[in-house]
């Protein structure tokens, strides 16, 4: 499967249903079970708004789906700044099997998530 | 009121002239099953008013589409389809987030086909097994799925009494105690929970000692309600399998 890129304005919370969707559809593409489906779909949610907390006005989601079914989230735009989402990144490195943060001044500008 | 014979009569006379007069004549002859079904249905959380009016319209449409040349009496072809228009009025009236009745039928039956699979295999079904059970596209079913997602705890939800109303779901949900006071052996719970992460002890203390809301532990960790939900139900699983 190509990658599949979803683009949209965080502000926009009507986006995160369809961004589910997308989440689902994509997992589903892999045979993946729903009860790990719904765990995925929640992190790439969470994951926007971690990158939402960080500033960033617009989040970038790349679904792939070869060996393992990917999702990479980036922030785009804003006025990024240190946020504190400890919590919030625990729970999603819990959710997930692979979870992978990308920080640069303390500012978390990319999640990687992987079932 | 009409007899029988007469009323078999009317509505023939107006399926042939489709006069409005005449139907309401009918409409009003059988307007006592509208309020007799209305009545039965009143009392669980919905006006009598609303009721009456959704029966209403189901016997309008009703007397539009009745044929006496097909064999059935009028009151036992009515009856079971102005029931049927209540119950889906209570069906949307008491969904807080309102999704097509479609949609919601096929979640329904999507919801009971995982469970069937978990307790013959053991697992959760892929999308593509619940779509060759059910014989429903692949597509039908990731939406169906997202009916099933939780509604946040400080939603809006209009409530009928005096005057019309909107509190939070919180509000009107009875607080039956901590689901972990069902736990007979509270030493081996106690020694669970310290088992668990910082952060997992910080949900539990939050909801179950503090009692606070899934929405409202999501605002104090700074995370959704549904990731509260989620994670809350992954930390009760932990505990449930270690403690059976």
């Amino acid at each position: 499967m190509s990658d599949f890129c979803v683009k949209f304005h965080l502000s926009d919370s009507a986006y995160m249903t369809a961004l589910r969707l997308v989440a689902g559809a994509v997992c589903s593409f892999k045979d993946i079970d729903v009860d790990t489906s719904e765990d995925f779909k929640v992190c790439v949610t969470e994951s926007a708004i971690i990158l939402k907390n960080c500033g960033f006005d617009q989040a970038e989601f790349v679904f792939s789906a070869d060996k393992k079914v990917v999702c990479r989230v980036t922030g785009v735009g804003g006025s990024p700044k240190p946020s504190e989402n400890e919590f919030s990144l625990a729970l999603v490195s819990a959710l997930v099997s692979n979870c992978d943060i990308e920080q640069k001044n303390g500012i978390i500008e990319q999640v990687t998530l992987i079932v | 009121m009409i007899d029988e014979r007469e009323a078999d009569n009317l509505f023939r006379e107006y399926r042939r002239t489709h006069d409005v007069a005449l139907r309401n004549r009918l409409v009003e002859n059988y307007l006592y099953i509208a309020e007799i079904l209305a009545k039965k249905f009143s009392g669980r959380g919905v006006e009598y008013d609303d009721l009456y009016q959704v029966a209403s319209e189901a016997l309008i449409a009703g007397v539009e589409k009745f044929d006496p040349d097909l064999g059935n009496r009028f009151t036992t072809y009515i009856t079971p389809t102005v029931t049927g228009m209540i119950k889906n009025y209570f069906r949307d009236y008491s969904r807080s987030v309102r999704v097509p009745r479609r949609l919601y039928s096929v979640a329904v039956k999507v919801r009971e086909a995982t469970d069937e699979y978990f307790a013959e295999f053991g697992v959760k079904p892929t999308v593509k097994q619940l779509s060759e059970q059910l014989k429903l596209p692949e597509e039908l079913i990731i939406e169906a799925l997202e009916c099933r997602s939780p509604v946040s705890l400080d939603a809006g939800v209009k409530t009928s009494g005096e005057e019309e109303k909107e509190s939070p779901l919180y509000e009107l949900i009875s607080d039956n105690g901590s689901a972990f006071e069902k736990f007979e052996d509270k030493e081996s719970l106690k020694a669970e929970i310290e088992k668990l992460d910082p952060t997992e002890k910080k949900v539990i203390s939050l909801r179950f000692l503090q009692g606070k809301s899934q929405s409202e532990v999501g605002k104090i960790l700074g995370v959704s309600q549904m990731f509260v939900s989620r994670a809350e139900r992954k930390i009760v699983e932990k505990l449930k399998e270690a403690l059976l």
